[in-house]
């Protein structure tokens, strides 16, 4: 059967096509792989700690509160920001000496424990990763009087820094990477701006175990 | 948990635009009123209104005593504590003063409203018994304690059913004890206040009763104050409600009504009652008028603000 010339054009281009789609692929083909930096993604943890919450009032006392905290760690990138966002559960207060249980004095009590900063990824092996920077840090916290009592409350401001050392095991069921490890963060507090600014210095220490997943 | 999240983020909020004070101590109780009984006595200087009430010895060392300052137009001190020697000298040991300073011109966001401090050791402050006589005690010393006092009762008697003024009098003798209740609540005339959110708290009288306060609503709050044979010295007694709605700012009306029963040395005690309902509150402060009702008879307002007549014509000092 003899081509007519239309069609003998139009398998022309088609032909043409599929050799510049061969050769786009094999000029991927020869190109170096793009080598994935380990340190990159995200992490999304879930961090159960201790937090410890210790400051000076300009009016001379010192306080003292021992809290669980239930927290959520995020970063993103080989450096990028971070977030630590905990509601702390106060269990343990003192003032100047005296301890009390909180649940003894206050009640309906809780917290916001929040870090925001930006931080830097660095790998120690293949599994380990080291996250730590600096951030702004406000801690808030409101112990309700029991009847006859009076509310307990502070708006802590300053700044911090956090550190994580992260186990990333190799297993990545649907590409979802796995993590465990630890946390600690320290914060200076300066004002608070709740309490006439009051407060002379607190420093919070938080120490715990994080668990998530690492996304890319 | 919800409650400790919605208080949470209630304090947040708070954070933002208004201050609390100093931190209180862990466990601090709300009312720390030492109930004292025993001869009340007046004095006035300048308008302000002092009361000192000393219960009696009764062959022992030591008596409790109260002492009330109230300064026009509104900030009121109150010390509490032992007082000793009934001899010539005097000693008063101040273990407990109650604060509500005068913050007219402060926004409600940035006062400090009531507060209280717990003296240790206590503050002494030492005074000459010069005289004394039926109705009067005259002590010299410092500034804080010298002066001619004279019993209550024998000085509400100056006011009579018959004088246009009694009305205004009989309130301001009433509300020298309104004023001197709301020292003694942490956080009153403050932001301090939503401490009370959701519950009702009850302070006792220096002398018998209570007064309650409850407040409702954090961004229209409305406080109330409930009074129950509520008594900080000999001869004024308060009963009743006393409601504040307001915004944020502070930004309202007062309503409710207090009735008072106040004792007059040989004569019948003046029953009365104060409507709040034409007080309005701006930034915190009041204006407008007390419907005040003497007896059962007509309504009678009075202006809010200095005290007019003064407490030295209504009580003849």
């Amino acid at each position: 059967m003899r081509r007519t010339p239309r069609t003998a054009v139009a398998s022309s281009c088609r032909l043409l096509a599929s050799l510049a789609l061969l050769a786009s692929g094999a000029a991927s083909a020869s190109t170096t792989p793009e080598v994935v930096d380990a340190r990159a993604g995200w992490r999304h943890e879930f961090s159960p700690a201790w937090e410890m919450d210790t400051f000076w009032s300009k009016e001379g006392s010192h306080f003292t509160f021992q809290s669980i905290t239930l927290g959520y760690l995020g970063s993103v990138g080989a450096t990028g920001p971070f977030i630590h966002l905990s509601w702390v559960i106060p269990l343990q207060a003192r003032q100047d000496g005296t301890v009390k249980a909180v649940s003894s004095v206050y009640q309906n009590s809780g917290g916001i424990d929040l870090l925001l900063g930006w931080q830097w990824r660095t790998t120690l092996s293949e599994t380990l990763e080291v996250e730590s920077g600096p951030g702004f840090h406000m801690d808030l916290i409101n112990l309700g009087g029991k009847p006859g009592l009076t509310n307990f409350n502070a708006l802590q401001i300053g700044a911090g820094g956090m550190g994580i050392l992260r186990w990333r095991p190799g297993w990545k069921p649907g590409n979802v990477g796995w993590t465990l490890g630890a946390v600690g963060a320290v914060a200076l507090d300066f004002a608070d701006p709740l309490r006439s600014n009051d407060l002379r210095i607190g420093v919070v220490v938080r120490l715990g175990a994080v668990m998530g997943v690492d996304l890319p | 948990m919800r409650r400790a999240l919605r208080s949470v983020a209630v304090l947040g909020a708070l954070g933002l635009g208004a201050c609390l004070g100093p931190y209180p101590n862990i466990g601090e109780k709300l009312d720390a009123t030492s109930r004292v009984s025993g001869s009340s006595y007046i004095t006035l200087n300048s308008g302000n209104a002092r009361v000192l009430v000393l219960a009696p010895l009764d062959g022992g060392q030591r008596a409790a005593f109260t002492r009330i300052d109230e300064f026009q137009p509104r900030a009121v001190e109150t010390l509490q504590g032992t007082w000793s020697d009934p001899g010539v000298d005097i000693t008063f040991s101040t273990s407990t003063i109650f604060t509500l300073p005068d913050e007219l011109t402060r926004p409600v966001s940035s006062r400090r409203g009531a507060t209280r401090k717990t003296l240790s050791p206590p503050m002494v402050s030492a005074a000459t018994l010069v005289a004394v006589s039926g109705d009067t005690l005259e002590l010299a010393g410092p500034a804080e304690v010298a002066g001619t006092y004279h019993t209550l009762a024998s000085r509400t008697a100056s006011i009579r059913d018959t004088d246009a003024t009694s009305p205004a009098c009989a309130f301001h003798v009433a509300n020298l004890a309104v004023e001197s209740s709301e020292a003694r609540v942490p956080g009153f005339n403050s932001a301090g206040l939503t401490q009370y959110l959701n519950r009702v708290e009850p302070f006792q009288g220096i002398l018998s009763g209570t007064m309650s306060i409850g407040l409702v609503g954090l961004f229209s709050p409305v406080s109330t104050i409930t009074f129950q044979n509520y008594a900080d010295y000999e001869g004024v007694v308060l009963n009743g409600q006393q409601i504040s709605s307001t915004d944020t700012s502070g930004n309202g009306a007062l309503s409710g009504v207090v009735t008072f029963h106040i004792e007059r040395r040989g004569m019948a005690p003046l029953e009365g009652s104060v409507d709040y309902r034409a007080v309005t509150l701006s930034g915190g402060n009041e204006s407008g008028d007390y419907l005040v009702t003497l007896d059962g008879g007509t309504e009678t307002r009075v202006p809010t603000g200095h005290r007019i007549p003064s407490l030295e014509e209504c009580l003849g000092l």
